[in-house]
C-alpha cells in the first residue's frame, strides 16, 4: 500500500470510528436523524454513478421508492425475511430500471431529464392508483423490522449499526466500480461520446449500465429507510425529495466521489439546525443553492483547494 | 484484395445529395488520401465508413465483409477506428486514462469482475499496451498530464494513440494536420508513417496539399459529392479536372 492510499485508509477508519461511537452521545431524535443521513449518503453516492455518464435523471428518488415498496410488499405479504427482501429490493429496482432503459435512453440530456421525470411520475401514480398491492396515498404500513437473535432493531442504535455496515459495504462497491475500467469508460462516455464509440464503446449499453447499477443501490437504500420507519408512502419519494438529492450533489460537487457525500452531510446538518424555523427552511435551502452556484460553482469539494490557493497568494504577497 | 471497398455509395440528406454514386478502394498497407475542395463530401464519406451515418444506398466492404450501416462501436470491433477533426479527446482525463479507454475493444471487462477484482490480469495487460503505445507515440513523459493541457502536436499524437491502442487494421484520420506549423506537420508525417509501418492501413482526409502529396501512396479526389479522379499523387496533380476544380476555372 503506498502512502496516499494509507492516509485514505486511515481517514476512512477514523470517520467510521467516530460514526460508530457518535449515536451514544446523541438524543433519541438525533439518532433518527443520523440513520437517515447515512441512508441519504447511499442515495447521493448511487446517484453519482448514474450521473457519471453525464445524464442527470429525475427518477432516482422514485427508484428508491421502487426498492422500498418491493421490500415492504415482499416482507409483509409474502413473509420474506428482511435479510432477503433488502437485497431483493435492489434487484427489483434494478429490473425496473432495466425495463425503463429502452425508452429513456433514446433521449439524451434535457430530453432525458424530462423523460425520466415523466417515467418517475408514472410509477408514483401507479402506487397511488393501484390500491392493491400498493395501498394508495396512505401506502403500506406495518412493515416488519429486521430480526436477528434478540437484537431489537426498533431501537435506533442497533438499526444505526445495521445501516452503517450495509451503507459502508455499498459505498465500497460503488467506489470500486468508479475506479475500475468500467468507471473510466463511464467518464469517457460523458466527456466525448463519439470518440468513445469510435474505439468500440457501446454508449447506450454503458448509460444503461450506470442507470441500472445506481438504481440497484438506491433500491437498497429505500428498503433500509422503510424497514426503520415501518411505513412506505408515495409522498416520501416525490419530486421534492429528488430536488434535495440534486441540491446535495450540486452543492457538494460532482467531480469527486466524496463531493456528493459532503453535500449531503453539510446540508442535512444545516437543515436540522434550522428545524425550529420550519417555514423558513425552503427559503434557506434556496439561498444556499444560489450562493453555492455563485461563489462555489465547483462545490464544497473544491473548498480545500480554493482555501489553499487563497492562503498561498496572501503568503506570496507578504513575501513580496 | 482491397482491404476497404466502397461501391456506388450515395448519401442524401433530405433533398441534398452529399455523396453521389462514389466508388473507391484502399489496398492493405497503403496511405490513401481523400481530398477535394470544401463541401466535396470527404467528411460525409468518413462518417459513412465509420458508421456515424448510414448510407442511402451503396455498399461498404471491409476485408470482404459487408459493414454497411453498422453502428460505430460495431465497426470499431471489425477493426476500423477513426480520429476526429480538431482535437477530440477526453479533455478532463489524464493522457494515460485517455489511452486506456482505447483498450476497450481488446480487453473487455464487466461490472461484476470490476467489483470483485477478477480483472486484475486484464487490467495489467491493458495498462501495459497503453504504456507501449504512449512510448511509440512519444507521450510517455506526459503520462499524468490532463489531455486539455497538452500542446496541439501532442494532442494530435494522443488522438492517434487512443485509436492505435485498439489495434485497428484501418485508421481513418480526419484532417490530422489542420492548424499545424511546418515543424509540427513534419513531426506528424513521421508519426503517420510509423503507424503505417506498424501494419495499419491509413485513409486520411486532409487539406494540406504538401503533406498529402508527400505522404500518400494513392489519392481519391471528390468534388460536389462525386468522384473526380483517382491515382497516384503524380497523376492526380496533373489531372486537368482536378486542377480546374481546385482553381475554380473552366477547361481552358
Amino acid at each position: 500500500m503506498n502512502r496516499s492510499a494509507l492516509t485514505h485508509f486511515a481517514g476512512i477508519v477514523i470517520v467510521l470510528v467516530i460514526l460508530a461511537v457518535l449515536p451514544h452521545f446523541l438524543r433519541y431524535h438525533h439518532q433518527d436523524f443520523l440513520i437517515f443521513l447515512v441512508i441519504n449518503i447511499l442515495v447521493v453516492s448511487s446517484y453519482r454513478l448514474v450521473t457519471l455518464t453525464g445524464e442527470w435523471s429525475l427518477i432516482h428518488a422514485v427508484m428508491m421508492g421502487v426498492g422500498a415498496y418491493g421490500s415492504a410488499i415482499l416482507s409483509k405479504q409474502f413473509n420474506v425475511s428482511f435479510w432477503l427482501s433488502m437485497p431483493l429490493a435492489g434487484v427489483v429496482a434494478g429490473s425496473v430500471a432495466a425495463l425503463l432503459c429502452y425508452p429513456l435512453f433514446r433521449m439524451t440530456q434535457f430530453y432525458f431529464l424530462i423523460g425520466s421525470f415523466a417515467a418517475g411520475e408514472a410509477i408514483r401514480l401507479s402506487w397511488i392508483h393501484f390500491i392493491k398491492p400498493f395501498g394508495g396515498t396512505s401506502g403500506v404500513s406495518g412493515i416488519p423490522s429486521p430480526e436477528l437473535g434478540n437484537i431489537d432493531f426498533l431501537e435506533p442504535i442497533p438499526y444505526f449499526y445495521l445501516v452503517l455496515i450495509i451503507v459502508t459495504l455499498c459505498l465500497f462497491l460503488l467506489y470500486r466500480v468508479e475506479k475500475s475500467r468500467v468507471g473510466l469508460t463511464l467518464h469517457a462516455v460523458h466527456w466525448k461520446a463519439p470518440l468513445a464509440e469510435s474505439v468500440g464503446v457501446n454508449t447506450w449499453n454503458y448509460r444503461s449500465l450506470a442507470f441500472i447499477t445506481g438504481s440497484v443501490f438506491v433500491g437498497i437504500a429505500g428498503a433500509l429507510k422503510v424497514h426503520y420507519i415501518g411505513t412506505v408512502t408515495p409522498k416520501q419519494f416525490d419530486i421534492g425529495f429528488m430536488v434535495f438529492i440534486l441540491i446535495w450533489v450540486i452543492v457538494g460537487g460532482y467531480r469527486t466521489f466524496y463531493g456528493a457525500i459532503i453535500g449531503a452531510i453539510v446540508l442535512s446538518i444545516l437543515d436540522e439546525a434550522f428545524r425550529e424555523f420550519d417555514e423558513l427552511r425552503p427559503a434557506i435551502y434556496g439561498a444556499i443553492l444560489v450562493f453555492a452556484i455563485l461563489f462555489l460553482p465547483a462545490g464544497l469539494e473544491s473548498l480545500p483547494q480554493r482555501l489553499r490557493e487563497k492562503f498561498g497568494r496572501s503568503g506570496a504577497k507578504e513575501a513580496g | 484484395m482491397a482491404i476497404l471497398e466502397v461501391r456506388n455509395l450515395t448519401k442524401q440528406f433530405g433533398g441534398l445529395t452529399a455523396l453521389n454514386d462514389v466508388s473507391f478502394s484502399v489496398e492493405p498497407g497503403e496511405i490513401h488520401g481523400l481530398i477535394g475542395p470544401n463541401g466535396a463530401g470527404k467528411s460525409t464519406m468518413f462518417k459513412n465508413i465509420a458508421g456515424f451515418y448510414a448510407p442511402t444506398s451503396g455498399e461498404i466492404r471491409f476485408d470482404g465483409r459487408d459493414i454497411t450501416g453498422l453502428k460505430p462501436s460495431r465497426i470499431s470491433h471489425e477493426g476500423i477506428v477513426r480520429t476526429f477533426q480538431e482535437t477530440t479527446l477526453f479533455q478532463e482525463l489524464s493522457v494515460f486514462d485517455n489511452v486506456l479507454v482505447g483498450t476497450h475493444n481488446r480487453s473487455r471487462t464487466d461490472i461484476f469482475s470490476a467489483i470483485l477484482g477478477l480483472d486484475r490480469q486484464k487490467q495489467r495487460e491493458a495498462e501495459d499496451s497503453a504504456i507501449e503505445v504512449m512510448e511509440f507515440m512519444g507521450l510517455a513523459d506526459r503520462r499524468d498530464q490532463l489531455a486539455a493541457e497538452l500542446p496541439l502536436g501532442s494532442q494530435r499524437a494522443l488522438a492517434i494513440a487512443i485509436a492505435l491502442v485498439s489495434k485497428p487494421r484501418l485508421m481513418l484520420m480526419d484532417e490530422p494536420f489542420a492548424g499545424m506549423n511546418p515543424e509540427e506537420t513534419g513531426h506528424m508525417m513521421d508519426l503517420t508513417r510509423r503507424v503505417r509501418e506498424s501494419g495499419v492501413t491509413i485513409v486520411l482526409v486532409e487539406h494540406d496539399m504538401k503533406a498529402v502529396m508527400g505522404l500518400c501512396d494513392r489519392l481519391t479526389v471528390l468534388n460536389f459529392g462525386t468522384l473526380l479522379a483517382r491515382g497516384s499523387p503524380e497523376e492526380v496533380r496533373n489531372n486537368p479536372d482536378v486542377i480546374s476544380a481546385y482553381l475554380g476555372g473552366s477547361h481552358a
